[in-house]
């Protein structure tokens, strides 16, 4: 039976019942609504009786090198359940914590992910971007604890640029919104794209919702980043109710993304 | 400087770019096979060519790398140990992977490949370089968002092989963390399908899907690399490796493109100092690129004037005249293949591999048989031009536009 964890994107909730929390850090975490500074987080631990994560889940420039190794081991002497990265510079510090690496595309093979289970590596957030087929044949072919977003826009790309601003900047727009949409036609669908200090963020155009999907992982995670209200969707996942699932599929206009799509990347065969 | 003589790598779609790749000075080739390599789409080499490529290579004392870089999935990685052990049998002198399967598999079988990580592995930082520096691999291609400050702090703290993309387009996202292709299209940027969403045109909306932008002139797509100028500080700083993008380029790109940047580095690298020399050097590979270049983040963060947007300029130019096939020394005549439109009274210029550039007016057109004409209007007819000097076959013909 997996656990769920939420990703939290605001303080209210960390009240909501899941079997943990995965909080984001101030400086170092991308797409979370809301992060927290260290002695924030030791009081959410001491506080909370659940299992905590800390998500470092961005890569990280040379020179932010030397406060991002403090700030990792702050958060080691904190003793919480899991640090999850984005950078496998981590690797290479001799944390005390389970590390769990988030490389958001990379790492679709159990192959890969043994690599860094026996490097160090004691847990995995597998991408979005493979089936149920691929993610049960990684499960039964490796010990590393497997974590998988269930709920949540999945988060298509990331660029050092600021794309937005730069545009309107240059262009000479007025215009301050917090979130911005790009439109793809043939589709129709809009994609968030947000920006933050480090640079530009691509969302996909719906929430993945993979309820009801048989996934042999340890732990689902929901994320509720640019959704109104996720609790209707933590009850849901808690209570196992797949009959829910056309609901939420309705209510968010959710997908299930590649769960059941392979991806193409040979548009014709070579014949030679 | 460093004393380490830097190489210039440059790409190779075939086996004949790959031929042109280091006749034109290439100290090293980058090419993908068939499978497991990012270019899915391009034609790419058989086993049999990745052969007659390393024996044209290691004849010239060149070097060359295979991409195996995929992101693999389970299923892709059936034949991969078979594939690794044949690169190494025909003696390919590196594999340039990401996924760190392929490091294991090579460990595993004791496999004696040198072991360059790709840029698609998003390194950014030392303590990333030195866990794969740890694990065996020899050399790593930075990220290309990577500053001067990076790059050196890089190599000064990990004394590791860098090597840096100097000149060519660029992902808007950093490489590997961009799924884009795989949302828009279902084609796996990945694995090698990527459909280049990032050079599409959008319409821009609040999140209230009230339009921002006036047309679709909303777009993400960066303006090409170029560090053209930068050549001579990061041979100074220790990057070890110049390579250039452009696996699916034309021969004319790449000769040129190598051509630029072989000069560069052999003037840097000979202490030579003439700005006019330079200047003349920047001018042909940027005409040559046809699209606008930038530094991107070597020396500052990429801002509004390192992006397209609406009106891009990619000019397609005909300044590639022909290719030299022989040169009749009792006539002082070029024999030349046409590629564009030219005619009597065209001032033109001949460049080749290891010679200056000779630039003169037409004034002697004839076809193949001595007959006078006043123009090559035939793609590919074959003619014969007045050429005081020696020229040889496969050097090229381009338009002067230094007047």
């Amino acid at each position: 039976m997996s656990k769920i964890l939420l990703k939290i994107n605001k303080d209210e909730e960390l009240t909501y019942p899941a079997d943990g929390y995965v909080l984001g850090i101030e400086g170092f975490s991308q797409i979370f609504d809301k992060t927290y500074n260290v002695e924030e987080i030791r009081e959410i631990k001491n506080k909370i009786d659940k299992e905590i994560y800390v998500s470092f889940n961005r890569i990280i420039f040379n020179d932010e090198l030397e406060e991002y190794k403090k700030l990792l081991q702050e958060i080691d002497k904190l003793k919480i359940n899991g640090i999850i990265v984005g950078d496998i510079a981590p690797l290479t510090y001799n944390l005390d914590t389970n590390i769990i690496l988030d490389q958001m595309h990379l790492n679709n093979s159990y192959y890969s992910i043994n690599h860094y289970y026996n490097n160090g590596v004691s847990g995995m957030v597998l991408t979005n971007d493979i089936t149920l087929d691929e993610i049960n044949e990684i499960s039964n072919n490796t010990k590393c604890t497997l974590f998988k977003q269930v709920f949540g826009y999945p988060h298509l790309s990331t660029s050092r640029r600021r794309l937005v601003s730069n545009y309107l900047e240059g262009f000479k727009i007025d215009n301050k919104a917090s979130i911005y949409e790009i439109k793809e036609d043939k589709s129709q669908d809009y994609y968030k794209i947000i920006e933050d200090d480090f640079g530009t963020h691509i969302l996909g155009d719906k929430p993945l919702n993979l309820l009801g999907y048989n996934l042999n992982v340890d732990y689902l995670i929901i994320d509720g980043f640019k959704i109104d209200d996720i609790k209707e969707v933590l009850d849901v996942f808690i209570s196992g109710n797949i009959e829910k699932k056309e609901y939420l599929d309705n209510k968010y206009n959710a997908t299930a993304g590649f769960i059941n799509t392979k991806t193409i990347y040979r548009v014709k065969k070579d014949e030679r | 400087m460093k004393d380490k003589k830097v190489e210039l790598l440059a790409p190779a779609g075939n086996i004949e770019k790959l031929k042109w790749a280091i006749d034109y000075g290439a100290d090293a080739v980058y090419l993908g096979g068939v499978n497991y390599s990012l270019r899915a789409n391009a034609k790419n080499f058989t086993l049999k060519e990745i052969k007659e490529g390393v024996k044209y290579c290691h004849y010239n004392s060149a070097k060359l790398y295979v991409t195996v870089n995929i992101v693999f999935h389970n299923d892709d990685v059936k034949d991969l140990t078979e594939y690794l052990i044949e690169l190494e049998k025909i003696g390919v002198d590196a594999v340039i992977f990401s996924d760190p399967l392929v490091l294991d598999i090579v460990k595993k079988n004791n496999l004696k490949l040198e072991l360059h990580l790709s840029t698609q592995a998003s390194i950014l930082n030392k303590d990333a370089a030195k866990y794969y520096i740890k694990q065996g691999v020899s050399r790593i291609v930075l990220a290309r968002e990577c500053s001067r400050n990076d790059i050196k702090n890089i190599i000064d703290e990990t004394g590791t092989e860098v090597e840096c993309f100097v000149h060519g387009a660029m992902c808007t996202n950093i490489s590997g963390r961009c799924v884009l292709s795989n949302y828009f299209t279902n084609r796996d940027a990945n694995r090698g399908g990527c459909c280049q969403v990032c050079r599409f045109n959008f319409n821009l909306y609040d999140e209230d899907k009230n339009k921002i932008s006036d047309t679709d002139n909303f777009t993400i797509a960066p303006k090409d690399l170029s560090l053209s100028s930068y050549v001579n500080d990061m041979m100074e700083i220790g990057v070890s490796s110049f390579k250039l993008e452009g696996r699916m380029r034309s021969i004319y790109y790449i000769a040129t493109t190598i051509s630029c940047f072989r000069k560069l580095i052999d003037f840097y690298s000979n202490n030579m100092n003439d700005e006019e020399y330079i200047k003349r050097v920047m001018r042909v590979l940027y005409r040559c690129a046809n699209r606008d270049v930038a530094p991107q983040f070597y020396n500052k963060k990429a801002g509004y004037e390192e992006q397209y947007y609406a009106a891009r300029q990619e000019d397609s130019n005909q300044d590639f005249l022909g290719v030299v096939l022989d040169y009749d020394e009792e006539a002082k005549e070029a024999i030349i293949e046409q590629r564009n439109h030219f005619k009597l009274g065209d001032k033109v210029t001949i460049f080749g591999p290891g010679k200056e550039d000779y630039s003169f007016v037409i004034n002697k057109l004839t076809d193949e048989d001595g007959n006078d004409i006043d123009a090559a209007r035939h793609p590919r007819e074959v003619v014969r031009i007045n050429c005081d000097i020696k020229v040889n076959k496969n050097d090229l013909l381009r338009i002067d536009f230094f007047d």
